[in-house]
Order: C-alpha cells, then structure tokens, then sequence
C-alpha cells in the first residue's frame, strides 16, 4: 500500500486510522442523538478494546473506551431513555445543553448557529427535512466531521477549521455539564469518551 | 518533505493511539447502520412537553373571547 495516499485522491480507500476517526464520530453522532438501544448497548459491550502504547493521550481513549463498553453492558435501555430525557431535555431548561450555541461566545454579527448553517451550506450540506434538531446539535456536529472524513474526504485543513471551532471548545464544556450532572450515569461514560476523542483530535490535527 | 513529515507523524500518532480501533467503531456503526439516518432522526424525534391544540386549550381560547 502506497504511503503516498491522501485524503484528496478520488478513489482513495481511507488510511485505517481516518476510518476510525470517522467511525467514533458517527458512534458519537449516534448517541448523542438519541439514547442507544439494546442492540447498540450489545454492540458496545462486545466491542474490541481499543490497544494503545502507553502515551498519554492514548492511554486515557483506550480507558474511557473500556469504561464505555462496561456501561454499556450495564445499562438498561429504559432506564437510559430516561436518563437522557433528564439530562438533556429535561422540563423547561435541560440540565445539560447539547446545542453548540450554549457553550460558544455569540459574535456580534452571527449566533453559531447560523454560522454552522453557513458553513453547511459552504460544503452543499444541510439538515435532512426529518431531522428536529438544530444543526449546532452536538450530535449533528460529529455527524458533519464523519461526514467530511469519510464522504467528502476534506483536507485535513478543512476539517480541522470544523474542529477548531465547533467540536473543541465545545466537548470540553459539555463534558464537563454531563460528568457533574447528578442524573448522569451513562452518558457520563459517553461524555468522558467523547471528551478524551476529542482531545486525541486536538493533537492529531497539531502533528 | 515537510508535507510528508506532519503527516507520518499524525500517522503514528493515531495509530499509536489504537486506531486499530477502526475494526470496533466499524463493527458498531455497521450493525447500527441497519438504523438508517432517517430512523436516527426519527429517534431524535422526542415528545413535545409544550403547547398542544387540546379540547381544554380551546375552551379557554373560547372564554377569552369577548
């Protein structure tokens, strides 16, 4: 296999590692959005350890990994509906936002939201008329990355542009709200695995 | 060569960092690909706790009528 392979080349198969990327976006994609059923809590109990050199970054992804795959194995999916009702939709405010919005700082001119929007529209994306959610949905924000690795096979500077400025500054609050949430108990699981991805991210996009 | 250099270190980064986790991440989103995108949306769906068109909303829309 050519070393020489880049993201840009129109028949590329996707390096391995960008494949994971991609694959742990939509994992997060997914249960971001809804609460997962018993058949993807199954999946995620079965799973595979992730197999890390002992670096920090990558020992602290390979531990909340396992840590997810045990909640996972706990968890009843009832009782996670219900969590993830309380956590993040809750009755009036949700105790936990999920929407990028809340976490970034309004620009005088756009709400990011409408930024997201606009850079949607940049790459010919939009929400899918089924969907509810706005499209600063943390969820849909991890959609857009595996989008972009794996369909649209964006630069890694396009990507990282994305990341910089929707996922990073973002995880890291809304990780933080869901492990001192008091009804959290999956999704703590999830937010710590999200958080330590996010931050292998960060240094990947660096190198 | 400074173009190859960043990459084969993001490279063996990521892979350092157990990318071999591509065959779990891809076995799950697989087996919950047979969910597809439009079913994920639909679960996104949740019940509406706000404004609902009842019979007990109209009769008081009724009585604010003067």
């Amino acid at each position: 296999m050519s070393a020489d392979a880049t993201p840009l080349q129109s028949v590329a198969t996707l390096p391995p590692e960008e494949a994971a990327r991609a694959n742990f976006y939509g994992l997060l994609a997914r249960l971001f959005y809804a609460p997962p059923d018993a058949a993807l809590l199954a999946a995620l109990a079965g799973a595979g350890e992730i197999v890390a050199e002992d670096e920090s970054a990558g020992a602290a992804l390979a531990l909340a990994w396992r840590d997810l795959m045990l909640a996972a194995a706990a968890a009843d999916p009832q009782a996670l509906v219900e969590e993830y009702e309380t956590l993040f939709i809750g009755t009036g405010k949700a105790p936990v936002s999920l929407y990028a919005g809340s976490y970034l700082a309004r620009s005088a001119l756009d709400a990011p939201l409408a930024e997201v929007r606009s850079l949607l529209a940049q790459r010919r994306l939009a929400r899918r008329v089924t969907v509810n959610e706005p499209e600063d949905h943390f969820g849909a924000l991890c959609e857009l990355m595996r989008h972009l690795i794996a369909e649209q096979q964006a630069t890694l500077e396009e990507q990282n542009a994305v990341f910089e400025r929707f996922l990073w500054p973002v995880a890291e609050p809304l990780c933080n709200a869901v492990a001192t949430a008091s009804r959290a108990n999956f999704y703590r699981s999830v937010a710590s695995f999200a958080n330590a991805f996010v931050e292998v991210e960060y240094a990947a996009f660096r190198m | 060569m400074s173009e190859r250099s960043p990459r084969l270190s993001r490279r063996n980064f990521l892979l350092s960092v157990g990318a071999g986790g591509a065959a779990t991440a891809a076995a799950i989103v697989a087996k919950t690909s047979s969910e597809t995108p439009a079913a994920v949306a639909a679960t996104g769906k949740r019940p509406s706790r706000g404004y609902q068109v009842t019979e007990h909303v109209n009769n008081y829309y009724r009585t604010t009528k003067v």
